[in-house]
C-alpha cells in the first residue's frame, strides 16, 4: 500500500471510529416499543379510562358474570337446570366435588377482574397529569369492581385468597386463604373507598358506570350478610333517599331495551351492546335464559313453586319475570309448529299451525325466565343483545333496608320500604310486615336475578328459615298438561355447614402446593 | 524439475551439476513430471527393489534426445527419470534400436560418450553430469555454488534427522543427516531465506546472507508443533500461548473443515471437539444445526455466544467456512467468563483468515461441485398390500369395508412417493481469496458463492459472500484494521415438520395407487375418497412452491491499538452487525388438492435487525520481575440491539403467472403487521494472567454485565472466575524415565460463574393489550369503547440465569510429544434457570381455559436448576511412516444431564404434542434429563383371550372387555389393575451420554486423505413417524412393517392387530416407539492430490489440488427411521423425535483448489 493511500485509509478509519465511538449511549436504558407494558402505559387520562373499561370488560365473560354464576342459583327452589351441563346438575343436587367444571371455571375470571383492578389501583395515582375528577372516579370504579369480585367469590366459596395491589407488584400470587370475615372486611374497605371517590351520578356519556349509589348499595348488601343491620340501614338509606337512584316508574323498565340506559334504579348492570363486529361486547346471559326454539339455549327453567309465589294480582312482576306456555315476546319471529305433544288445552284444535307463542315442548316446567330475553326490533328473529343485565337494583336495597329494620326493630319496622316496592308493582300496601312477608317480597321482586339462593343461605344461617323444608321438596312442573305437575328434580338433602359454601376448585388447591387449604367437609 | 523438493530424499546439491538453476525456473515437460511424480509415489508404495534394471524394453529411434528416450523408457519400464533438462539439453542426440533389451543395456547405450552419468535409487534413475568431465563439454562454466551448512536441533538440543532444508522460492533443498547437519548449495552469494521444516515441528524461516565463501554453522532450533502445545489460541480479547492457558479451549483449524459441502461452519465441527455436540437441524439446504457445549444448560436458549473477529454476533450461517482460520470453543468458566453475560452456554470464537506481514500476495481459488441423495428411503406398503390390510382392519372391527378398497384402481401400485419427492440435489461452491502484506500492512479479500439445491424440488440455499480485512501499522505504536463481511443468502425449505402439510410426512403417507400426474396432466390427488386421507400430493406441493427467504448480512468492525508504553496497549473496537430479511411466499390456489388453498395468497415481510458494539480495553503483558509474567486485560463493552419488521399479505389473485405475483394484484387485503424492538448490554471486565517461571499459572476474570432485559436493580450481574495451572513437566524434579514417557504434563483447574440473559425483553413489565377486545360500553346509546388490560404478567424479579462450573483438566504429551491429549472433568450447575411461572389460580384467566377470556400469559421465574457434568477426552497423534505423514485425532465426551429443580416433584415442562394424535411424547421432570420421553411401558401383545382374562395389568380395568388378542399389553406401573395416565413413566433419555468423533489427515507426497467420523451412544430416539405409520386408525398409507402385524396367536408381539376402532388405544405414547439412537456416521471423507511447482516451459503453474469428498457417506445405526440425527422439535424441551424431518443427504463432490 502506497504511503498516500495509507494516510487516506487511516483518516477514513479514524473518522469512522470517532463517528461510531460513543454511539452506545445508555445502552441499558431501553424502553418497550410497539407494544404497551406497565412501563409505557398509564401515562395519561386516556390510558386510565381505557384501563378501567378493561376491568368492566370482564363482566361480559360467559363463565363469570355473563352467565355461569347464575347456575349456582339453581340450588334454590326458584329454578331448575336443563341442558347438557352435568356439572350444573351436580351442583343443583348438592352432589358436589371440587373437580366440577362449574366450581373451577368461574374462579380465574374473578381473579382476572381483580388483577385488572389491582393494576388500575396501582397506576392511576401515579399518572402525572389528569383531571382529578376522572382520576377519583376511575379509582373508585376500580375499587368497586375489585370489591364486587371478592364479594361474589366470598358468597360462593367463603374463604378465599385475597390478592391486593402489592401482591401484584411483588409477583406474590400464591397466598393462603383469608377468613370469611377478613374477606368481607376487605370488601368493605374497598367499597368505602369507592363510595368516597365515585360521583353520585353521570352525564350522558358515562351512564353505565358505577356510582356512589352502587357502592352504598353493595355495602348495604354486605352488611346484611354480616348481620350489621344499623350499617345496612345507614348505607341503604343513602341509596333509597337519593333521587339519583329512584325506582323506575315501571317494574318492567329494568328489563326492557330502551328503558334501561337512563334508568336510575339500575345501580349496577352489565352494559351490553349488540354488535356483530365484536361478539365480546355483550354478556351471553340472554342466550342461556331464552328458549332453544327461540335462539337461546334454555338452561334454566323456573319451577311451579316459584310461579305460585306471585300473588294473584302481582301480574306486572309475574309477566315480566316468567314466560309461560302460550306467551309471546315482541319481535320474536321464530314460529314453531304445534304438534301432538304441544296440543294441550291451550293449543287444542291448533295442531299443525305455526305459532310464535311459547309451546309446552320448550320447557320441562312450563316456564322460562323472561327478564333476559328481547328480540331485535327489525324482526330478524335475533336476540337483542342491547339488553342490559341488572346486577344491583334500588328495589333490592329497599328490601334490604326493610329487612334490617324488621330484624332490628321487629314486625312493621320495614313497612315503608316494602310498600314502595309493592306499590311500584301495582300492589296494595302491607302493614306490620314480618320476615315471611319480606322473604316473599324479595323472592318475587328479584326472581331470576341470582339473589334467591344467597338469601336463603343467609336466612338459614340466621335460623330465620330452615333450608331443609325448602330443599326437601321436589322441584315440580306446571300442573297443566302435558306436565301434570311432574317432579323435575327430586327432593334433595342440604348438609350444614358443608353446603353453605362451594369447595375451592381442585386446581387451586393443587397448584398452590399446600398454601391453600380446601374448605372444611370437602 | 524436482517435485516436492522439501521431502525428496534423492535430492542432493551435487545432483544439480554446475548449471545454476534460475530460481523458479527448471524447464521440463509437465506431463512427464506429473507421471514421474506419480511413479515416484507408486514406487515407494510398492517397495520395488532398485536392484537390477532388468526390465525389457524395445526402442527404435534415430537422432533422439535423451529426454525422448527417457520418456519411452519410462513408458515401457515404469522407471522414472530425474534430471535437469536445462543441462541435459547439452547432451548428444542418440540413435538407438534395441529389441527386448534390458533397461540397463539401453542406458549404457545412451550414456556412452555423454557428459552425463546416472544413478538408480528405487525406481528412479537420476541423471547427473559427470563430475570429472572436462569443462569443454559446456559452453559457459557457471560460477561455483556457495555452500550453506549448519545443524538442525529440537528444543531439547537433540539433532533432528530428516528435516527438510530448502531455500525459499527455489526448489533447492536437502535433508539433514543423522547428526542434524545439512549442507545446501545456493547458486550465488547473496541473501536467502532458509526454510526448515520437519513433521511435528513448526516450520522455521531464517534469513541468511551468503558471502563469497559460503556460510557455515547455521544453527536452527525447531519447536515442536505436534501437540499444539506451542500453538497460540484465540481467547476473549486477545490471544494466549496454549501452554499458558488454564481454561479448557478446543481449537479447530480452518484447514480441517475447508471444502466440506456444508453451508454452515457448525455442521463441519461435528465430531471435532470434545464436549461440543453439534445437533443437526434437518437435511434441508441451509438448515442450521444447534451447538451444545457441555450439554444443554438451560431450557431457554442454550446456544453459545458466537464471536466473529471480536464482534459478538448472530449465527454462523453467513460465514463461508473456507474463510475461517480457526474456531476456538471456550468451554469452561475460566475461559469464557470474560464474556460473562452470554457465556453460560459456552463461547465460539471465529477468527477469519488474514494476510500476513511481509507475505507476498497469495491467491487461492477453489471450486467444488457435487450431488446430494437421500441416504435411505422408508419401506412403505404398496397399493395391493395397503388395500388388503385396510380390508382386514375393517373386517376385524366387524365393519363394512369401504368400497374404495375393493376398487381395483386402488390396488394397483403407481407411485413410490418418497422417490417421487426426494431425488437428486446438487451443491456447488466457488471461492477466491487474495491475501498478502508488506512490512506495515496486511490485506485479505475473498469472495464466495455457495449453491445447494436440495433433494426436494424448490428447496435450496444460496450464499454470496464477500469479505475484506486489512491491518496497518501507523508508525511504531499504532495499529488499525478492519474486518468487513457482506453475505447475501437466499433459501427456502419446505414444511417438513407438520402432520398436516409436511412434505416428507405426506410422501410417506400418500396413497401409492395415485399417480403423480393424472392422464390429463393434472396433479394426482386424494380428493376422490376420504379413505385416501386429507393430504396433498407432495410432489404437487413441492413443485408449486414459490417462496424465498432472502437475507443480507453486513458484519463489520474497525479497531485500533495504541501501544502506550512497552507492553501496555489500548484497544478500541467498534462493530456493526446487520441482518435484513426479505420473505416472500406465494401460496397458489390448488382446489384439486385436498388441503390446497381455494384462493391464491401472497405474503411478504421485511425485517431488519442490527447491533452496535463499542469496546475499549487496555492490555498489559510483561515480565514484571525475573520469572514473573503478568498479563492484564481490562475494559468496557457495550452493545445495542435493535430491530424492526413489517409484513403484509393479500389474497385472491386472478392472474397467478409467475411474473404477476405482487401484492398489488391481490384482490383482498390480508393482515398487515409490524413492530420494532431494542435491547442493550453494558459490561466491564478484567482478566489477569500471572505465571511464575512458566510453571505456575493463574488466571482470574471478572465481568460485570448489565442487561436492559431486567428491571433496574436486577440488571447487573457479576461473574467471577478463577483458574490455575501447573506445568509439572517443567519442574526440575520431573525428569528421567517419566519424562521420556510423558513428555509434557500440565494440570489445570478452575471455577467460575457465567450468565445467560437470553429471554424475551421486558419481562419485568406487564404487557398490556389495548383495543376492542378489552373494551366496554357506556353512555346513552351504549357506545362501545376500547379498553386495555394486562396480557402478560410481570415478574419484576426476573434476572440472570447463572451457571457455576468447575473444571479439572490434565494435559499431556507422550511419545516425543507426538501424542497430545487432554482429559477434563467438568461439573456445571445452572441455577436461577428461567422457567415459566407455574400456574397459580389467582393470576387471573389463563390461556389454558376453554371458552373466552383466557388472555394472560405468564412470565419467567428464576427458579429452575440443571446439572450437566461429564468427562471429555481429546487425543491427537501426529506421526510419520516413511513418506506417509498423518495426523489422527479422537475425542469423546461423557455427559450426564439432569434437571435438578423445577417447581416440585411431580411437575414438569411439556414439549409440544405430536401430530394428529396429540401424543404427549416429551416431558421435562425434576430429577430427570431434559426432554425425556414419556409414556406407557408395554409387555408385548396379548396373544389369546386367556392372556387378557388373567392379566393382572387390567384386572380392574373398566376397558377390559374391549381388549382383544393382538392388542398391546400396557404395563400397570402403579399396580391398581387399571391402565390409566397414572401408569406413564420416563421412557428414555434423548440426550446422548457419550458423544465421540475421530478424524484423520494423511499425506503422502502430493496425496492427502482425510476423514471425520462422528457418533453418539447412550440415548434413545422416539420414532413418532413410525407410530403414525403403523397406526391402524390413520387413513393414510402405512409402513411396510404393517404386513408383520398381529393376525393370529404368535404372529407378532410388537405390531398390534389392525383395528380402526382401536378400543385399547394401542397407539398412545409407549416404549413401542422408542428406539436405540446410537450411531456412527462417516461425516466427511476426502481424498486429494496436489500438483506443485509444475512448469510449462518457462511458466510455473500454480499449485493445484484436485479432490473428491463425501459428506454423510454412511451411517451405522439400528435406528429404523431416515436418520438418527433428529435434532430439536420444540425448543430444548423436545429432542430426538422423528416427525419426518427433511432427511439428511449423502453428498458426493469433486473439486479443485489452486494456490498461487
Amino acid at each position: 500500500m502506497k504511503f498516500k493511500y495509507k494516510i487516506t485509509y487511516s483518516l477514513l478509519l479514524i473518522t469512522a471510529l470517532v463517528t461510531f465511538g460513543g454511539c452506545n449511549k445508555n445502552p441499558l436504558d431501553q424502553k418497550p416499543t410497539g407494544s404497551y407494558t406497565t412501563g409505557n402505559f398509564w401515562r395519561n387520562q386516556d390510558d386510565v379510562i381505557a384501563g378501567v373499561l378493561g376491568i368492566y370488560n370482564v363482566l361480559y365473560v360467559e363463565d363469570w358474570i355473563g352467565h355461569d354464576l347464575y347456575a349456582f342459583d339453581d340450588q334454590s327452589d326458584d329454578i331448575c337446570v336443563d341442558g347438557d351441563h352435568p356439572d350444573f346438575k351436580a351442583i343443583e343436587r348438592f352432589n358436589i366435588d371440587p373437580s366440577l367444571q362449574l366450581i373451577y371455571i368461574t374462579w380465574p375470571f374473578a381473579y382476572e377482574q381483580i388483577e385488572r383492578a389491582n393494576n388500575a389501583i396501582t397506576y392511576i395515582p401515579k399518572v402525572p397529569v389528569m383531571d382529578d375528577a376522572i382520576r377519583n372516579r376511575s379509582l373508585g370504579e376500580a375499587y368497586f369492581l375489585r370489591a364486587y369480585a371478592y364479594f361474589v367469590l366470598n358468597q360462593i366459596y367463603g374463604e378465599i385468597p385475597v390478592i391486593k395491589e402489592d401482591n401484584v407488584q411483588n409477583g406474590n400470587y400464591n397466598v393462603p386463604k383469608s377468613s370469611v370475615d377478613s374477606v368481607r372486611a376487605f370488601v368493605e374497605s374497598d367499597l368505602l373507598k369507592a363510595a368516597e371517590l365515585l360521583p353520585e351520578s353521570y352525564g350522558d356519556a358515562d351512564k353505565g358506570r358505577v356510582s356512589k349509589g352502587a357502592a352504598w348499595g353493595l355495602l348495604t348488601k354486605l352488611y346484611m350478610f354480616e348481620d350489621k343491620y344499623q350499617s345496612a340501614i345507614t348505607y341503604g338509606t343513602k341509596v333509597i333517599t337519593n333521587a339519583n337512584y329512584a325506582l323506575a316508574p315501571n317494574y318492567a323498565d329494568n328489563f326492557t331495551v330502551g328503558k334501561q340506559e337512563s334508568n336510575s334504579e339500575l345501580l349496577f348492570a352489565v352494559w351490553n351492546k349488540s354488535s356483530e363486529a365484536s361478539p365480546s361486547n355483550q354478556s351471553p346471559i340472554s342466550i342461556y335464559f331464552s328458549p332453544r326454539a327461540w335462539q337461546g339455549w334454555g338452561f334454566h327453567h323456573p319451577t311451579q313453586n316459584f310461579a305460585d309465589a306471585f300473588e294473584p294480582n302481582d301480574t306486572v312482576r309475574k309477566r315480566t319475570t316468567l314466560l309461560s306456555v302460550g306467551d309471546s315476546i315482541p319481535h320474536q319471529t321464530s314460529l314453531n309448529t304445534i304438534d301432538a305433544t304441544n296440543a294441550y288445552q291451550m293449543f287444542a284444535g291448533m295442531e299443525g299451525q305455526q305459532t310464535g307463542r311459547m309451546l309446552p315442548s320448550y320447557s320441562t316446567t312450563g316456564y322460562y325466565i323472561r327478564k333476559y330475553t328481547a328480540y331485535m326490533p327489525n324482526d330478524d328473529g335475533n336476540l337483542n343483545f342491547d339488553l342490559k343485565q341488572p346486577l344491583l337494583r334500588t328495589a333490592d336495597i329497599y328490601l334490604l333496608v326493610a329487612e334490617a329494620k324488621i330484624r332490628m326493630s321487629g314486625n312493621g319496622a320495614g313497612d315503608a320500604e316494602i310498600n314502595v316496592v309493592r306499590n311500584r308493582a301495582g300492589l296494595a300496601s302491607l302493614s306490620n310486615a314480618g320476615m315471611p312477608e319480606l322473604i316473599h317480597e324479595r323472592r318475587v321482586e328479584l326472581g331470576g336475578e341470582n339473589t334467591r339462593w344467597q338469601d336463603l343461605l343467609r336466612w338459614d344461617k340466621d335460623k330465620i328459615i330452615n333450608l331443609d323444608t325448602i330443599v326437601n321438596k321436589p322441584k315440580a312442573a306446571s300442573p297443566l298438561p302435558p306436565y301434570n305437575g311432574a317432579v323435575v328434580i327430586p327432593a334433595r338433602t342440604f348438609t350444614r355447614p358443608k353446603d353453605y359454601y362451594m369447595p375451592l376448585p381442585q386446581p387451586v388447591i393443587d397448584e398452590s402446593k399446600g398454601i391453600i387449604k380446601q374448605n372444611p367437609n370437602y | 524439475m524436482i517435485c516436492n523438493s522439501k521431502l525428496n530424499k534423492t535430492m542432493h546439491p551435487n545432483n544439480y551439476g554446475n548449471t545454476p538453476p534460475k530460481p523458479g525456473f527448471l524447464p521440463a515437460k509437465m506431463l512427464l513430471i506429473m507421471r514421474l511424480t506419480a511413479v515416484l509415489l507408486l514406487a515407494a508404495a510398492m517397495h520395488v527393489s532398485a536392484a537390477g534394471l532388468t526390465q525389457k524394453v524395445t526402442i527404435a529411434k534415430k537422432n533422439a534426445s535423451l529426454e525422448q528416450i527417457f520418456e519411452i523408457l519410462q513408458q515401457q519400464s515404469g522407471y522414472s527419470f530425474m534430471f535437469n533438462s536445462h543441462t541435459l539439453a547439452n547432451a548428444k542426440k542418440v540413435d538407438i534400436q534395441v529389441n527386448n533389451a534390458t533397461v540397463e543395456e539401453v542406458l549404457k547405450l545412451c550414456f556412452s560418450n555423454q557428459a552425463f552419468t546416472y544413478v538408480v535409487k528405487d525406481k528412479v534413475i537420476i541423471v547427473t553430469p559427470k563430475e570429472d568431465d572436462g569443462a569443454g563439454a559446456f559452453n559457459a562454466p557457471p560460477p561455483p555454488p556457495q555452500h550453506v551448512t549448519g545443524t538442525v536441533k529440537d528444543e531439547a538440543g537433540k539433532p533432528v534427522e530428516g528435516a527438510a532444508v530448502t531455500i525459499a522460492k527455489t526448489t533447492i533443498g536437502v535433508l539433514t543427516d543423522k547428526q542434524g547437519n545439512f549442507d545446501i548449495a545456493v547458486p550465488t552469494a547473496g541473501g536467502y531465506v532458509l526454510e526448515v521444516s520437519f513433521i511435528g515441528y513448526k516450520t522455521v524461516s531464517k534469513p541468511v546472507t551468503v558471502g563469497g565463501a559460503g556460510l557455515t554453522g547455521v544453527a536452527i532450533t525447531l519447536q515442536a508443533a505436534t501437540t499444539g502445545l506451542a500453538d497460540v489460541v484465540v481467547v476473549g480479547y486477545g490471544v494466549q500461548s496454549k501452554k499458558d492457558v488454564t481454561g479448557t479451549i478446543s481449537s479447530v483449524k480452518g484447514d480441517d473443515i475447508k471444502n466440506l459441502p456444508v453451508s454452515n461452519v457448525a455442521t463441519a465441527l461435528q465430531g471435532r471437539a470434545a464436549g461440543v455436540d453439534i445437533i443437526s437441524g434437518d437435511g434441508a439446504p441451509g438448515s442450521t444445526p444447534s451447538i451444545r457445549i457441555r450439554g444443554t444448560g438451560t431450557i431457554n436458549s442454550a446456544d453459545p455466544l458466537v464471536v466473529i473477529d471480536g464482534v459478538p454476533s448472530g449465527g454462523l450461517n453467513d460465514v463461508n467456512p473456507n474463510d475461517i482460520a480457526s474456531v476456538e470453543i471456550l468451554k469452561d468458566a475460566s475461559s469464557s467468563a470474560i464474556y460473562g453475560t452470554r457465556a453460560a452456554n459456552g463461547v465460539v470464537l471465529v477468527t477469519t483468515k488474514k494476510g500476513n506481514y511481509g507475505e507476498q500476495l497469495k491467491t487461492s481459488f477453489n471450486y467444488y461441485t457435487g450431488q446430494n441423495k437421500p441416504i435411505k428411503y422408508l419401506d412403505m406398503l404398496t397399493a395391493p398390500d395397503l388395500a388388503m390390510l385396510k380390508k382386514e382392519s375393517y373386517t376385524n372391527d366387524g365393519l363394512n369395508v369401504p368400497t374404495i378398497w375393493n376398487n381395483p384402481y386402488y390396488s394397483t401400485q403407481r407411485t413410490d412417493w418418497q422417490r417421487a419427492l426426494m431425488g437428486k440435489g446438487t451443491v456447488q461452491n466457488a471461492d477466491i481469496a487474495v491475501r498478502g502484506g508488506n512490512s506495515t500492512s496486511t490485506y485479505s479479500v475473498s469472495g464466495n458463492f455457495y449453491d445447494d439445491k436440495g433433494m426436494i424440488p424448490n428447496s435450496y440455499f444460496k450464499r454470496y459472500s464477500f469479505r475484506i480485512n486489512s491491518e496497518h501499522k501507523l508508525g511504531k505504536r499504532i495499529v488499525v484494521g478492519e474486518n468487513v463481511m457482506y453475505a447475501n443468502t437466499d433459501g427456502t425449505s419446505p414444511d417438513t415438520r407438520s402432520t398436516q402439510a409436511g412434505l416428507v410426512w405426506s410422501a410417506i403417507r400418500f396413497n401409492p395407487a395415485i399417480p403423480v400426474f393424472n392422464a390429463d396432466g393434472t396433479w394426482g390427488t386424494s380428493q376422490a375418497d376420504n379413505q385416501l386421507g386429507d393430504i396433498n400430493n407432495p410432489v404437487a406441493t413441492a413443485s408449486e412452491k414459490d417462496a424465498y427467504n432472502k437475507n443480507d448480512r453486513l458484519l463489520a468492525n474497525g479497531y485500533a491499538e495504541l501501544e502506550i508504553i512497552k507492553g501496555l496497549k489500548l484497544h478500541a473496537n467498534y462493530g456493526y452487525d446487520q441482518s435484513t430479511g426479505d420473505n416472500y411466499s406465494f401460496n397458489i390456489a390448488m382446489p384439486t388438492q385436498t388441503r390446497g388453498p381455494s384462493i391464491s395468497s401472497l405474503g411478504r415481510s421485511f425485517s431488519k435487525s442490527y447491533s452496535f458494539l463499542e469496546e475499549y480495553y487496555l492490555s498489559f503483558n510483561r515480565q514484571v520481575a525475573p520469572g514473573h509474567n503478568l498479563g492484564v486485560t481490562a475494559g468496557y463493552s457495550s452493545q445495542i440491539f435493535k430491530g424492526n419488521y413489517f409484513s403484509a399479505s393479500r389474497s385472491g389473485f386472478s392472474d397467478t403467472s409467475i411474473d404477476q405475483r405482487v401484492l398489488n394484484l391481490g384482490s383482498s387485503q390480508g393482515n398487515g403487521g409490524g413492530n420494532y424492538n431494542a435491547a442493550g448490554l453494558q459490561s466491564a471486565f478484567v482478566r489477569a494472567n500471572y505465571s511464575f517461571k512458566n510453571r505456575y499459572l493463574l488466571t482470574a476474570t471478572m465481568r460485570a454485565d448489565g442487561s436492559s432485559k431486567f428491571e433496574k436493580g436486577k440488571r447487573w450481574g457479576y461473574f467471577p472466575a478463577f483458574s490455575a495451572g501447573w506445568r509439572i513437566s517443567d519442574e526440575s524434579f520431573y525428569d528421567g524415565r517419566i519424562k521420556d514417557v510423558v513428555n509434557t504434563l500440565k494440570i489445570t483447574g478452575g471455577w467460575g460463574q457465567l450468565g445467560n440473559q437470553n429471554i424475551g425483553d421486558f419481562q419485568y413489565l406487564s404487557g398490556i393489550g389495548y383495543g376492542g377486545g378489552f373494551g366496554y360500553s357506556t353512555g346513552t346509546g351504549t357506545v362501545y369503547q376500547n379498553g386495555s388490560a394486562i396480557t402478560n404478567l410481570a415478574n419484576p424479579n426476573v434476572t440472570w440465569e447463572r451457571a457455576v462450573m468447575t473444571n479439572i483438566s490434565l494435559e499431556f504429551a507422550l511419545l516425543k510429544n507426538k501424542v497430545y491429549g487432554t482429559v477434563t472433568y467438568f461439573n456445571k450447575n445452572t441455577s436461577d434457570m428461567l422457567v415459566p411461572y407455574q400456574l397459580v389460580e389467582t393470576f387471573g384467566a389463563q390461556t389454558n381455559l376453554p371458552d373466552d377470556g383466557g388472555n394472560i400469559t405468564l412470565p419467567n421465574q428464576n427458579i429452575g436448576q440443571l446439572n450437566n457434568r461429564g468427562v471429555e477426552i481429546e487425543l491427537n497423534y501426529q506421526g510419520k511412516l516413511g513418506k506417509l505423514n498423518y495426523t489422527l485425532g479422537a475425542n469423546g465426551s461423557f455427559l450426564s444431564n439432569k434437571v435438578t429443580k423445577l417447581y416440585g416433584k411431580s411437575t414438569y415442562l411439556a414439549g409440544s404434542q405430536y401430530g394428529r394424535e396429540n401424543v404427549d411424547i416429551s416431558r421435562t421432570y425434576e430429577g430427570q434429563p431434559i426432554a425425556s420421553f414419556f409414556g406407557f411401558k408395554t409387555a408385548g401383545l396379548y396373544q389369546t383371550q386367556a392372556d387378557i382374562d388373567k392379566d393382572a395389568n387390567v384386572a380392574n380395568d373398566g376397558n377390559k372387555d374391549n381388549i382383544k388378542p393382538g392388542d398391546v399389553r400396557f404395563v400397570d406401573i402403579n399396580g391398581d389393575g387399571v391402565i390409566n395416565d397414572q401408569d406413564r413413566v420416563n421412557l428414555g433419555n434423548p440426550n446422548p451420554t457419550f458423544v465421540f468423533g475421530f478424524h484423520g489427515y494423511l499425506t503422502y507426497k502430493g496425496f492427502d486423505f482425510s476423514f471425520n467420523f462422528a457418533g453418539a451412544t447412550g440415548f434413545k430416539l422416539y420414532n413418532a413417524d413410525r407410530l403414525a405409520g403403523l397406526d391402524a386408525t390413520q387413513v393414510f398409507n402405512w409402513y411396510a412393517d404393517q404386513k408383520n402385524r398381529w393376525h393370529g396367536a404368535g404372529t407378532s408381539n410388537s405390531i398390534p392387530r389392525l383395528s380402526n376402532a382401536n378400543l385399547n388405544n394401542n397407539y398412545r405414547s409407549s416404549d413401542l416407539w422408542v428406539q436405540n439412537g446410537a450411531y456412527l456416521s462417516l461425516k466427511s471423507i476426502s481424498v486429494g492430490y496436489t500438483f506443485t511447482k509444475i512448469h510449462i516451459s518457462d511458466v510455473v503453474l500454480p499449485d493445484i489440488r484436485l479432490y473428491a469428498s463425501s459428506y454423510n457417506l454412511f451411517v451405522l445405526t439400528k435406528y429404523s427411521g431416515y436418520t438418527p440425527e433428529l435434532g430439536y422439535t420444540s425448543g430444548n424441551l423436545q429432542r430426538g423425535v422423528d416427525v419426518a424431518q427433511y432427511p439428511q443427504a449423502r453428498n458426493l463432490t469433486i473439486g479443485a483448489s489452486v494456490n498461487f
